[in-house]
C-alpha cells in the first residue's frame, strides 16, 4: 500500500516502514504462539494505522480506484502465498482468508462513502483499533502479512503454513464478532450450489486426513451427556 | 435440508469413515449431493471443545484448522429465536418427555440437537435408534430417520 502513495504521503508515513519489518521479523523468527502474534499486532498496529490512514486520505476521494488498488494487492498477495505454500489444505486455508477478507472490503467500501472516509481522523481509528472485536482481525492481518513477508523473501515454506493457520484462527474469530453484531460475512460468498457441495466435501476429506484414530477418539470423548 | 445429530457427523469425519462407518458416510454424503445438511450449536460445540482440547495438548493447531473449515461450510442452527423461543421449545419438550407414561429422559446433548431440528422445522436424523424411538412417543412434531450404525469395534462401547 505504502508504494501506491504520493511522494508526499509516502515521505510523511515512512517511519512506519522499519516497526512494521521488525514485527513480521520476529513473527517469522521466534517461536509461532498466540501471545507472539497479539505482541506484535500491538506494535505494529500504529504504524499500520498510520498507512492506512495516509492511504484513506491520499486515495479515498477516488474510492474505485482505492478499492481497485485494495483489491489487486490481495491478488498478489494470494498468487504469491498460494505458489509458495505447497499443500493443497495451506491453499484452501489461504483462499477461505482472501475470500473473508475481500467480502470485509466490500461491504466496508460499499457501505462507506468517499466523503465520509475522508473525514475519518487519527483519534478515530484509533479508536476503532481499540475495540475488542477489531483485535483479532489486526492480529490476523498482522500474521498474514508475516506469511505473505516469508513467501516473498524467505525459504520456510512450513512457517508459512503456521502462520496462514494462526492468521485463519484469529480471522474466525474476527467473523465470530462480526455475526454478534449482525454482519454475516461470508469467504465464498458467491460459491454455486455446486461448489459448496465440492467445498464442503473437500473440508470433510481434509478433516478426515487431519485426524488420526486416537484424536477421533478424543473428539468423541468431548461429546455433551447431561450439561449439569 | 435435515438436521443430522453429531453422532453422524462424528462417523462421518472418521479418519477411515467409508470403510468404518459406510452407512452413515453414504447416508450424509447423498445429503450434501442433494440439500445439504445441518447441524446444531451443540453439535458444533462438540466438535470444537474436542479440537480445542487437541490443540492445548499440543497436537498441532492444522487440526483446529481443518475442523473449523468444516464448520463454516456447513449450515449450523441453534435455539436463540425471538426470545429464546427455541429454548422453550426445548423446555416444552422436555416436560412430553417426563409426562410420558413411563418417564422418557432424554440426555440434555440429544433434547437440545433434536429440539434444535424440530424448532428449525427440519427433519432430524441419528444413528441412535433408541433416541429416534423415544422423539416418536412424545410426537416430536418433524420426521425422525435413523441411520443404522455399524457394530462397534470389539472392546468400544457404542455412545448415544
Amino acid at each position: 500500500m505504502l508504494r501506491r502513495l504520493p511522494a508526499q504521503a509516502r515521505a510523511s508515513v515512512t517511519w512506519a516502514k522499519k516497526p512494521i519489518s521488525d514485527g513480521l521479523a520476529r513473527l517469522r523468527s521466534e517461536p509461532l504462539t498466540d501471545e507472539l502474534a497479539a505482541v506484535v499486532a500491538e506494535q505494529v498496529i500504529a504504524p499500520m494505522q498510520a498507512v492506512g490512514g495516509a492511504a484513506w486520505h491520499a486515495l479515498a476521494a477516488n474510492l474505485d480506484s482505492y478499492r481497485a488498488a485494495v483489491m489487486t494487492d490481495f491478488a498478489n498477495d494470494e498468487g504469491t502465498l498460494l505458489a509458495f505454500v505447497d499443500d493443497e489444505d495451506s491453499r484452501d486455508t489461504v483462499a477461505w482468508i482472501t475470500g473473508l477478507l475481500r467480502s470485509f472490503y466490500g461491504t466496508i467500501f460499499t457501505a462507506i462513502m468517499p466523503q465520509q472516509l475522508a473525514t475519518v481522523d487519527e483519534g478515530a481509528w484509533r479508536e476503532i483499533a481499540s475495540m475488542p472485536e477489531f483485535a483479532p482481525f489486526m492480529r490476523g492481518l498482522t500474521v498474514l502479512m508475516a506469511a505473505v513477508e516469508e513467501a516473498r523473501v524467505g525459504t520456510d515454506r512450513q512457517r508459512a503454513r503456521d502462520l496462514v493457520d494462526v492468521a485463519f484462527l484469529e480471522l474466525t474469530q474476527f467473523r465470530d464478532a462480526l455475526r454478534r453484531h449482525g454482519l454475516q460475512l461470508s469467504a465464498f460468498p458467491y460459491a454455486t450450489t455446486e461448489q459448496r457441495r465440492e467445498l464442503l466435501t473437500q473440508a470433510a476429506q481434509r478433516v478426515r486426513k487431519a485426524l488420526t484414530t486416537e484424536d477421533w477418539s478424543s473428539l468423541q470423548a468431548a461429546r455433551v451427556a447431561n450439561l449439569r | 435440508m435435515t438436521l443430522i445429530d453429531t453422532n453422524l457427523v462424528s462417523a462421518f469425519l472418521h479418519p477411515d469413515a467409508p470403510t468404518r462407518f459406510p452407512e452413515q458416510h453414504a447416508f450424509v454424503s447423498d445429503l450434501i449431493a442433494g440439500d445439504g445438511f445441518a447441524i446444531a450449536y451443540v453439535t458444533q460445540f462438540e466438535l470444537r471443545r474436542g479440537a480445542e482440547e487437541l490443540l492445548r495438548r499440543g497436537q498441532g493447531r492444522r487440526k483446529l484448522v481443518t475442523l473449523e473449515k468444516f464448520l463454516d461450510r456447513v449450515e449450523v442452527l441453534g435455539l436463540d429465536g425471538t426470545g429464546g423461543s427455541g429454548w422453550n421449545f426445548a423446555a416444552r419438550l422436555w416436560a412430553d418427555g417426563r409426562a410420558h407414561q413411563p418417564a422418557i429422559v432424554l440426555t440434555d446433548a440429544d433434547l437440545l440437537i433434536a429440539a434444535t431440528a424440530a424448532f428449525h422445522a427440519r427433519p432430524f436424523a441419528t444413528s441412535e435408534g433408541r433416541l429416534a424411538d423415544n422423539l416418536r412417543e412424545i410426537a416430536f412434531p418433524v420426521e425422525v430417520r435413523v441411520v443404522p450404525a455399524a457394530a462397534p469395534a470389539p472392546g468400544q462401547a457404542a455412545r448415544r
